[in-house]
């Protein structure tokens, strides 16, 4: 199958190959306005910030396509939703325009602690009806769809009976939600745990698709580990591009979290992305900078 | 056990806790796992029963990846924070203190922003150490910056606005702070240290020294600045919302004759000018 766009349950627009918002960078984005499609940012970074962060990402906003990405929300936890939070999330999407909102299948913390983080859940019936009635609360209070990213995860319960791509795409059909399939973290988890990376993306659903993640992983020599601090691994372009296959393309977005380099390799990093979905036969009609903002109601 | 011979899982919420339980805790991992925090939420809760492995790691192994990266991220939180505390005592006695404070204050917010908010009030009253006080006020020094940093942004009283108020007014004017500003007033010298860690220098032995420090963001910049005593006095009086004509009068008690005009209208220009009001309310 040649790599054309399937589209995506909401009809998002097609983002094209955007870059992870980071601070070191802003200096560079606000003088240089780099021609990258997106930004994400990262959403706890904005949520209580009237300084520079918000001065920057204002400035951002309002001449670049944002989405919003977070680690906080703990959709599996047991302890109960923090509307607080959520309160404040929505506002920031309302100011920032943000197409949409993003955060992990993990647990983060519970008893009112945090660990700050993505912590794996057991998959099974009981915590996938557990996440399904919690994302349509989370849905109904942020009037929009969620979407929810495969998290890397170094461990397995031994009371999981789904495996992860059943358990995503039962969870995104019954919640009627979103999926951001991170093809690092489908990779660092395959190694992990011992499963295969192209099956596992072979059973997504290619409609509750509406962004990718790239990203560098580290080899720690017994497993992997998803530290956003590398070039993308040439096994993750391989799976990059069978998911394509699968998928089609999707908003892609390269996130490069320790020893940042400078602006121009991060972008390079995505722009490869975009080559490699042109060689298999993508067009290039993915909207630049100083085009216009899309609003989702 | 059930009748086929095959454990029930255990309910999501007791596998969390069990989880949290063994992750935060401040004991090695064999500890931590017969630890009753981790005992009481899973009974009879067994690490080879409940985590699989892999083919390379234990089950303990893999609950250890999550629990050696849970003291890292609190430490490397605390010193965004704290970067001049930690520059002070150094890498691994600055690790400890961290992670004392956290076990005594972990978070509870959804962001980790806020963890460091009651490092400074640890420091001063929970902390074992012979300098803790230095520390604290160190560290209240450290967390004005933040906060102002983050604060929200507000108007700001310029010198036209003030040139318009007529001179009858000033007597029952008072002067509403932005607000990102905080006054500090301290045991300690804390120039010696902000100073070594700006410039890579050895630190400074801590002095006893009062210290009076206003902190604030002009724009987007964070700054801050010794004060006199009575200076700071009389900023505190404005701030808390003193009439002027009163704060004046008592500044004006603790100054000598011949440098009270001068004095006031210099700091008066100096605060306007670094922006520290964002209006005039007159009664």
């Amino acid at each position: 199958m040649t790599a054309q766009s399937r589209g995506n349950r909401w009809g998002f627009p097609e983002l094209g190959f955007g870059v992870g918002l980071r601070t070191p960078h802003f200096a560079h984005v606000l003088e240089h306005r780099p021609a990258v499609d997106f930004f994400e940012i990262l959403t706890e970074n904005y949520l209580a910030t009237g300084g520079r962060p918000a001065h920057v990402l204002d400035e951002v906003a309002s001449h670049y396509p944002i989405v919003m990405h977070g680690v906080s929300l703990s959709i599996g936890s047991t302890d109960p939703l923090d509307f607080d939070y959520l309160a404040r999330v929505k506002a920031l999407a309302a100011r920032t325009g943000a197409l949409w909102i993003s955060d992990h299948l993990c647990w983060t913390g519970v008893l009112g602690r945090n660990t700050h983080d993505l912590l794996p859940l057991p998959l099974t019936e009981e915590s996938l009806r557990h996440v399904v009635e919690r994302v349509r609360v989370v849905q109904d209070f942020l009037e929009r769809p969620l979407m929810l990213e495969n998290p890397s995860t170094y461990l397995e319960f031994t009371a999981s009976t789904i495996p992860e791509p059943e358990f995503l795409a039962r969870l995104t059909d019954a919640a009627d939600c979103g999926l951001l399939l991170d093809v690092n973290n489908v990779y660092v988890s395959a190694t992990n745990h011992g499963f295969d990376p192209f099956e596992y993306v072979r059973e997504i659903p290619p409609e509750r698709v509406t962004q990718f993640h790239l990203a560098g992983f580290t080899d720690k020599g017994t497993h992997l580990l998803d530290t956003h601090s590398d070039h993308v691994r040439p096994a993750v372009w391989d799976l990059y591009e069978a998911t394509l296959d699968h998928v089609g393309h999707r908003a892609t977005l390269l996130e490069w979290d320790a020893d940042i380099p400078d602006f121009e390799t991060v972008h390079a990093e995505v722009l490869e992305a975009r080559r490699r979905w042109l060689a298999r036969g993508g067009t290039a009609d993915g909207p630049g900078p100083e085009r216009e903002t899309h609003h989702v109601a | 056990m059930s009748r086929d011979g095959v454990r029930p899982a255990p309910p999501l919420a007791a596998i969390q806790r069990w989880m949290q339980a063994v992750v935060v805790s401040p004991r090695p991992l064999d500890e931590a796992l017969s630890a009753p925090e981790a005992t009481g939420a899973l009974p009879g809760a067994d690490v080879e029963q409940l985590v699989r492995p892999s083919a390379t790691l234990t089950p303990a192994e893999r609950l250890a990846i999550y629990k050696d990266m849970y003291p890292l991220r609190m430490v490397e939180a605390l010193e965004q924070d704290y970067p001049v505390l930690a520059w002070h005592v150094g890498e691994e006695t600055f690790e400890q203190l961290a992670l004392d404070y956290v076990a005594a204050h972990p978070s509870t917010s959804w962001t980790l922003d806020r963890l460091g908010d009651r490092f400074p009030r640890w420091l001063a009253e929970d902390c074992p150490r012979e300098d803790a006080a230095f520390l604290a006020d160190l560290a209240r020094f450290e967390l004005a910056q933040t906060e102002v940093f983050d604060e929200r942004p507000s108007d700001v009283l310029d010198g036209e606005t003030v040139a318009r108020i007529p001179s009858e007014a000033w007597a029952r004017a008072r002067l509403q702070p932005v607000p990102a500003l905080r006054l500090l007033e301290l045991r300690h010298a804390v120039r010696p240290h902000w100073d070594a860690w700006q410039h890579d220098r050895q630190p400074a032995a801590p002095r006893r020294r009062a210290t009076r420090v206003v902190v604030w963001r002009q724009e987007l910049s964070v700054h801050w600045r010794e004060q006199r005593r009575v200076e700071h006095e009389l900023l505190a009086d404005l701030v808390g919302g003193a009439p002027l004509a009163e704060a004046l009068a008592r500044a004006a008690e603790r100054l000598r004759d011949n440098e009270r005009d001068d004095r006031l209208f210099t700091w008066f220009r100096r605060w306007v000018a670094d922006g520290l009001f964002a209006t005039v309310v007159v009664d």
